[in-house]
């Protein structure tokens, strides 16, 4: 694949310039097949300084179709499982799915810093001063996965997640298909304002990675 | 405000008063230490003491630690037979009480969930009898043992006559998440930048920093003051170093000539930590979307 910023040398200036306006202290540094952004990201609430962490972000090659991953360089964030933060310094943003939903048009640059990053730093600085996760937080592993799903259709049944599965990968998806969370009902019944959201939004891929992670199926 | 007013403001926000939280409970954590350290070592009388950005003057509330030095004289074996030795030991000491971080020259130490004290102890045996020039264990690079002498640091830096734009450019480089670039790096560049300048306002100082920064990035080299010819501090000015000093002193520019300092260094009060839980409250119930951290682990 031709890197992003290879394929259209247009979409790093107005990265470059976007930067200096909305993020003067984070710094772009381009080789030849990868972005990296760089610096301090300043963590306010207007007038309040709340903190500045040191991160780097590595934009995917297909940006901004995927996320970035965003490592914290500083030293700011203790290396432990309970703050969120992988031993290479990368931030555990969320269980993949609701990062994606969390930026329903894309992973530009400053929606991506805006939602789950500054989500995530938001709480990971009231948590080093002492306060819990401010929307509280996911279990770890599988745990946390099928927290999501439980919380999204109320099942983490490996057939309901394949069938919603099935279903993000059609164009639209019609009332009296059957609800994936194994009511028995019909969509238009049941999850329907749920499902059919996330049409678009959420790559059936996430949900197969899931499954498997879940379940130790592989979907054929 | 005028420029210069302004950045003696931001400088007073970042300096903390003789009674504040933080200082106090560095002081406190430097007698715990101190004390665990000379129960440990019962058989020595270390000489132990600030050292660091404390000892200097150049303390910033950003990103403040506490340096503690113990050393030991140099005819004292029973720390150790060698300055590795005594490193060890040391950490070994702290592990009694704290968790440990080894740094280069330094043992970081930790509280339970890796909470960070914000303190260095940094093991050593004096030279000689002078207590002057002292021996540190390296834990990287290609020397193990390094030479210096922490009066001489403190006196370069202290009696530089540019603390305060030492301490601004420290700033600047907690703001621009430059973290790359060691606290005694940056100092003695800046007083290396600045030595025929020292008379020169404040907001100069610091814009012909950075100009040296961004323009000769390349040719920047430092000494150590405390034994130039023998401690090379080459890798503290690495290609990434200077690549980013030079990138983030360039784009620094461009938001001073754009937005004024104030794009640079934001508001001049200190934020208290109930505001700061306040303000978080306040985005956080703002989020379109509730963020719940996730790791991939147990």
């Amino acid at each position: 694949m031709v890197p992003w910023h290879v394929a259209d040398p247009t979409a790093l200036v107005a990265l470059g310039t976007s930067l200096a306006s909305s993020h003067p202290t984070l710094h772009l540094e381009v080789s030849d097949d990868a972005v990296c952004v760089w610096g301090g990201y300043r963590l306010h609430d207007g007038s309040v300084e709340i903190a500045v962490y040191d991160l780097e972000i590595d934009l995917p090659v297909d940006y901004p179709n995927s996320p970035p991953a965003v490592r914290e360089v500083g030293g700011r964030i203790p290396r432990v499982p309970d703050r969120h933060v992988n031993a290479d310094g990368t931030l555990c943003l969320g269980v993949p799915e609701s990062v994606w939903l969390a930026c329903p048009n894309g992973f530009q640059l400053d929606d991506f810093l805006s939602g789950p990053v500054r989500g995530f730093l938001l709480g990971d600085a009231l948590v080093a001063l002492g306060h819990p996760w401010p929307s509280g937080e996911y279990a770890h592993g599988s745990d946390g996965i099928c927290e999501f799903y439980v919380g999204l259709i109320g099942t983490c049944d490996p057939s309901a997640l394949r069938l919603l599965a099935v279903y993000l990968g059609k164009p639209w998806l019609k009332g009296h298909l059957r609800c994936p969370c194994g009511s028995g009902e019909p969509l238009r019944r049941c999850h329907l304002d749920t499902v059919r959201p996330l049409l678009g939004r959420l790559p059936p891929r996430l949900v197969q990675e899931s499954i498997k992670q879940l379940h130790g199926v592989q979907l054929s | 405000m005028n420029t210069d007013e302004y950045l003696r403001s931001i400088l007073n926000s970042q300096t903390f008063a003789d009674d504040a939280e933080e200082l106090k409970m560095l002081r406190s954590r430097r007698a715990e230490v101190e004390s665990l350290l000379r129960k440990h070592f019962e058989a020595s009388l270390p000489t132990i003491r600030y050292g660091g950005s404390h000892a200097k003057g150049t303390m910033i509330r950003d990103n403040y630690d506490l340096d503690i030095v113990c050393y030991f004289a140099n005819d004292d074996d029973s720390a150790g037979a060698n300055i590795e030795e005594i490193f060890n030991n040391t950490r070994t000491a702290l592990a009694k009480k704290y968790r440990i971080h080894d740094r280069t020259c330094a043992l970081r130490i930790l509280g339970d969930g890796a909470v960070d004290f914000h303190v260095d102890v940094v093991p050593g045996r004096f030279v000689d009898a002078t207590k002057g020039d002292a021996f540190l264990h390296q834990t990287s690079g290609s020397k193990t043992r390094l030479r210096t002498n922490l009066d001489t640091h403190i006196a370069h830096v202290r009696d530089s006559g540019v603390v305060d734009a030492i301490r601004l450019t420290k700033l600047w480089r907690e703001r621009n998440g430059l973290s790359v670039v060691r606290t005694f790096a940056l100092e003695l560049l800046v007083v290396e930048l600045l030595k025929r300048r020292r008379k020169s306002e404040l907001a100069d100082q610091v814009v012909h920093v950075l100009t040296e920064l961004r323009d000769r990035s390349g040719d920047l080299a430092i000494e150590d003051p405390a034994n130039p010819t023998g401690n090379s501090l080459s890798e503290l000015l690495n290609e990434t170093v200077r690549g980013r000093l030079a990138t983030a002193a360039r784009d620094t520019l461009a938001v001073i000539e754009r937005e004024g300092w104030e794009g640079v260094f934001g508001s001049t009060s200190a934020a208290s930590e109930a505001d700061k839980v306040a303000a978080i409250n306040r985005a956080v119930s703002r989020a379109a979307v509730p963020t719940r951290p996730w790791c991939d682990r147990r």
